[in-house]
């Protein structure tokens, strides 16, 4: 750092750097450089290792805060006009429909990036306690989990703005389960909604939730998810890294006969070359230049993919929501399609008594299931050897009951997306589907 | 230097090349279709047909750009004269083919185009500037144009068939110039009072349904026999049963009234006309009562 103070220059400073030193520098000095590590492991660099799918998360969000920022210009949060205002951001406002299709089609892929990511990190075993000193990466785990449900979070508060018969009942529906939570449903509901029925108050919750407060913590969070891996010393997959070097160094003691050298500069193995931290400055490279390289790489692709799906798959818009009419069936948002299948069939009768499912299975279960997330880093008794390392040996139980639990998610999900109709009955996607008729 | 030329180096430079060439395409789709939206060539179209019949001189009165009628107290704009630009212009273009053609002119008088719009005459989506999206003919749009075309399905002609938004506005059972089919359909209706009750004519023990609000319940509320061949709408729902009630609604204490076709629909059009309008005072005829 030059000893003049701060200037604007810190800015950009870095972005040409001519030698991997420079790189290194960038990282320190710049502001918008200054999250990235100064080195990274090829490693953790490489696809194979983490799919980079949290940075493709990442970069879903940052395309869903671009076209949200301008949405909400042109989006009116009341129940007479938010319909009417989303038509016109389909019909007469420039790109309109091309915003409004990225938006909701990116908020559909962060849904199930931010899945992939977990599931990631969870075969790796990169939520494990053990590691280097100062580390502890169950910290960042439990902020994922808390990132996972706030982007849930994020999608159905969204769900419910353009206000036609979609949103209207999905929220109804999401929420009805929400108030079957014993002795506080009613409340819990009421908080949601602002009342007993989805009206102006829930729209307007939902609206500012949605806009504001939701994406002001995803930010926040998602800095210090950044920031933790700093201080846990990057990924999972260095600490095999780190152990390999210490492995390779111990195995391959400094031949005797050599000397020790400062300069350590010939070739071949000696004191220098095997020490644990050359092997890994070997392994690793600047992370100002590969990183940045990378990061902007991957976000020029999401926003391309995203842009382009939104223009081939315009987000739809049912009619006007209302309370009048009840699709059959109505349907909640798809990621939660798994919990309404849970719910529909936890619900049956004994002779005269009906099993309301709503709670098992819209409460419960899941609430087990975000419980067990939680405490899994603590509960995973597998040894060190086992973070950062793709269905290592010791883990094959835990993992093997971990995909088992996601496979019947997902085929819940398929068999509620496809295969439910009126009544939540069984039907076949092939079948001719009458829907309802018509007016005229 | 090493670092710099690390094996990602290179394919990451190559994925950097493909997001940005990838970008590029997308912007670009985005910016053709915005430049050249279907509605600038519906423009297109009329301007040559005015250019042909009026000259260069008409031609160049044409407004270009998104055109809008909007009616502010009833919270409604229809974006129909985007395309159906020279609708108001009179019988030089009374035989010019769709979208130039000008509308028939003596409706306008009773109902100015400024505060009646189009689509509540016409049915449609007055918020849409795409034809078929503007018409009607889109999933999830529930009124759809009365137009020949749908007209022709029920055996009527559109005028007929438009007879069911005039009704909307123009309820109760005088008779209203420019509504034949339904004129003859209110005349036939002191027979039901048998049975049920009808909007604003009273009966003190009804053995049927009341009927004051027919025209409002919902579509997915009427229930078509099995195996059910034809159009799937309410029209044709209450069409079939007015030929036939135990067909649509079987067991029905309803009897045949051998009616016609075309009696039938109009009797079911006025039957699906009985709904409240919520209109200011401007916009509802005042009733001989
Ligand atoms: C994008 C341009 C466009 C818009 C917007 C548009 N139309 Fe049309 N309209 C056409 C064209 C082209 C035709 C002739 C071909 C056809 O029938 O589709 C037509 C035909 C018609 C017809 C005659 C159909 C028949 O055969 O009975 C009516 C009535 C009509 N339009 C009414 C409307 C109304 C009402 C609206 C507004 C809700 C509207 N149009 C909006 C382009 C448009
Ligand atoms: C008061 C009701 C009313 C209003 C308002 C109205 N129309 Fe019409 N329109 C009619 C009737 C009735 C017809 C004649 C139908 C027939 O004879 O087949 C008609 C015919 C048409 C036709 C077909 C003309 C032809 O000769 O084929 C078009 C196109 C049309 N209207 C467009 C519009 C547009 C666009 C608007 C809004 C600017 C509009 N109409 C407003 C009632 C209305
Ligand atoms: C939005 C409501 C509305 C619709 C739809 C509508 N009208 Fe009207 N109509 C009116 C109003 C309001 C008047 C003014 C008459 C008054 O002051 O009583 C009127 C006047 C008339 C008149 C003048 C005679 C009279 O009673 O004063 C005729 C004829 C008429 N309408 C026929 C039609 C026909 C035919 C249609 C369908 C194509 C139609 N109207 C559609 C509201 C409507
Ligand atoms: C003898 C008594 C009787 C007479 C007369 C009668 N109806 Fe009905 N109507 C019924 C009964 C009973 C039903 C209920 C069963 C059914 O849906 O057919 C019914 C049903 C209906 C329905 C369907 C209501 C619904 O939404 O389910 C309509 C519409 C209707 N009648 C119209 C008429 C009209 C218009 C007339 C006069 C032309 C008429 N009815 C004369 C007995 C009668
Ligand atoms: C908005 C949502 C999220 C964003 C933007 C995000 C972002 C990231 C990024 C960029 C990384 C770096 C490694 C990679 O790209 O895979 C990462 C790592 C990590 N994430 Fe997330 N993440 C999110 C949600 C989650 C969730 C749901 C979990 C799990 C419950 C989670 C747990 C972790 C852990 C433990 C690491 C460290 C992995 C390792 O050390 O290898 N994150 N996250």
């Amino acid at each position: 750092m030059s000893g003049d103070g701060w200037s604007p220059r810190a800015l950009w400073r870095g972005f040409f750097p001519e030698t991997p030193r420079e790189g290194a520098d960038a990282i320190v000095q710049n502001f918008l450089l200054h999250a990235l590590p100064v080195r990274i492991t090829r490693r953790a660099l490489s696809w194979l290792a983490t799919g980079w799918l949290g940075t493709i998360t990442l970069h879903i969000f940052l395309v869903l805060c671009l076209t949200g920022g301008v949405l909400l210009f042109l989006y009116v949060p009341s129940i007479e006009r938010a319909y009417a205002s989303v038509k016109d951001i389909e019909y007469v406002v420039s790109f309109g429909s091309w915003l409004r299709g990225t938006h909701r089609i990116s908020a559909h892929l962060m849904v199930a990036a931010v899945v992939l990511h977990l599931v990631r990190v969870f075969l790796t075993g990169a939520y494990k306690k053990e590691g280097a000193p100062g580390a502890f990466r169950p910290l960042n785990w439990w902020v994922g989990v808390v990132l996972m449900m706030l982007t849930f979070g994020l999608s159905f508060t969204g769900y419910l703005l353009p206000w036609d018969q979609l949103a209207y009942w999905a929220i109804t529906v999401g929420t009805q389960i929400a108030g079957s939570v014993p002795f506080v449903g009613d409340e819990v509901r009421m908080l949601m909604l602002g009342g007993d029925t989805v009206g102006q108050s829930a729209l307007l919750r939902f609206y500012v939730l949605h806009c504001f407060v939701l994406p002001a913590f995803m930010i926040y969070l998602i800095a210090y998810h950044m920031w933790r891996i700093r201080k846990d010393g990057g990924l999972a997959v260095t600490d095999r890294v780190v152990a390999e070097a210490r492995e390779t160094a111990r195995v391959a003691p400094p031949s005797p006969g050599k000397t020790y050298t400062l300069m350590g500069a010939t070739q071949g193995v000696n004191a220098q070359a095997a020490s644990p931290a050359s092997l890994l400055a070997r392994e690793s490279e600047a992370g100002g230049v590969s990183i940045v390289r990378r990061t902007v790489a991957i976000f020029l692709i999401v926003l391309a993919i995203c842009s382009l799906l939104g223009l081939a798959m315009p987000a739809q818009l049912e009619e006007p929501a209302n309370p009048a009419v009840t699709p059959n069936p109505a349907k909640a948002p798809w990621y939660f399609l798994w919990l309404q299948e849970l719910v529909s069939i936890l619900t049956f009768r004994i002779g005269d008594t009906l099993i309301d499912g709503s709670f098992l299975g819209g409460v419960l279960v899941p609430g087990i299931l975000i419980g067990l997330l939680a405490s899994w880093p603590l509960l995973d008794r597998s040894p060190a050897e086992a973070a950062g390392v793709w269905f290592h040996p010791s883990r094959k139980r835990q993992n093997r009951v971990f995909l088992l639990l996601l496979f019947a998610a997902v085929i819940l999900t398929i068999i509620g997306t496809f295969f439910r109709g009126p009544y939540w009955m069984w039907v076949w996607p092939w079948d001719p589907s009458h829907g309802h008729a018509s007016w005229v | 230097m090493s670092d710099f030329s690390s094996r990602f180096a290179r394919s990451d430079f190559r994925l950097l090349v493909a997001g940005g060439v990838l970008l590029l395409i997308a912007f670009g789709i985005a910016f053709v279709r915005e430049v050249d939206p279907e509605w600038a060539d519906a423009q297109d179209e009329v301007q040559a047909i005015v250019q042909e019949r009026l000259g260069a001189e008409k031609a160049a009165e044409l407004p270009t750009g998104i055109q809008q009628i909007w009616i502010e107290p009833l919270d409604r704009v229809d974006r129909c004269t985007t395309c159906h630009t020279t609708i108001e212009w009179g019988a030089e273009l009374a035989e010019a083919p769709h979208p130039a053609r000008s509308h028939p002119q003596g409706l306008f008088g009773a109902h100015p185009v400024e505060s009646f719009g189009c689509t509540l005459c016409h049915g449609g989506q007055g918020w849409a500037t795409s034809a078929d999206a503007a018409h009607g003919n889109v999933a999830f749009w529930e009124e759809p144009l009365l137009d020949t075309e749908r007209a022709k399905r029920y055996g009527l002609s559109r005028s007929e068939l438009m007879e069911l938004r005039c009704a909307y506005c123009h309820q109760g059972l005088e008779p209203v110039d420019g509504m034949p089919l339904l004129n003859a359909a209110k005349e036939k209706v002191f027979d039901c009072l048998d049975c049920h009750r009808l909007p604003g004519l009273e009966n003190d023990k009804p053995s049927a349904p009341d009927l004051g609000r027919e025209g409002e319940k919902h579509p997915s509320k009427y229930i078509f026999p099995e195996g059910f061949e034809g159009e799937r709408s309410v029209l044709n729902w209450h069409i079939e049963h007015f030929l036939d009630p135990k067909k649509m609604s079987p067991g029905s204490a309803m009897p045949k009234f051998g009616l016609s076709r075309k009696d039938a629909a109009g009797l079911a059009l006025l039957v699906m006309s009985w709904r409240r309008q919520d209109l200011p005072a401007a916009w509802t005829p005042k009733t001989g009562e």
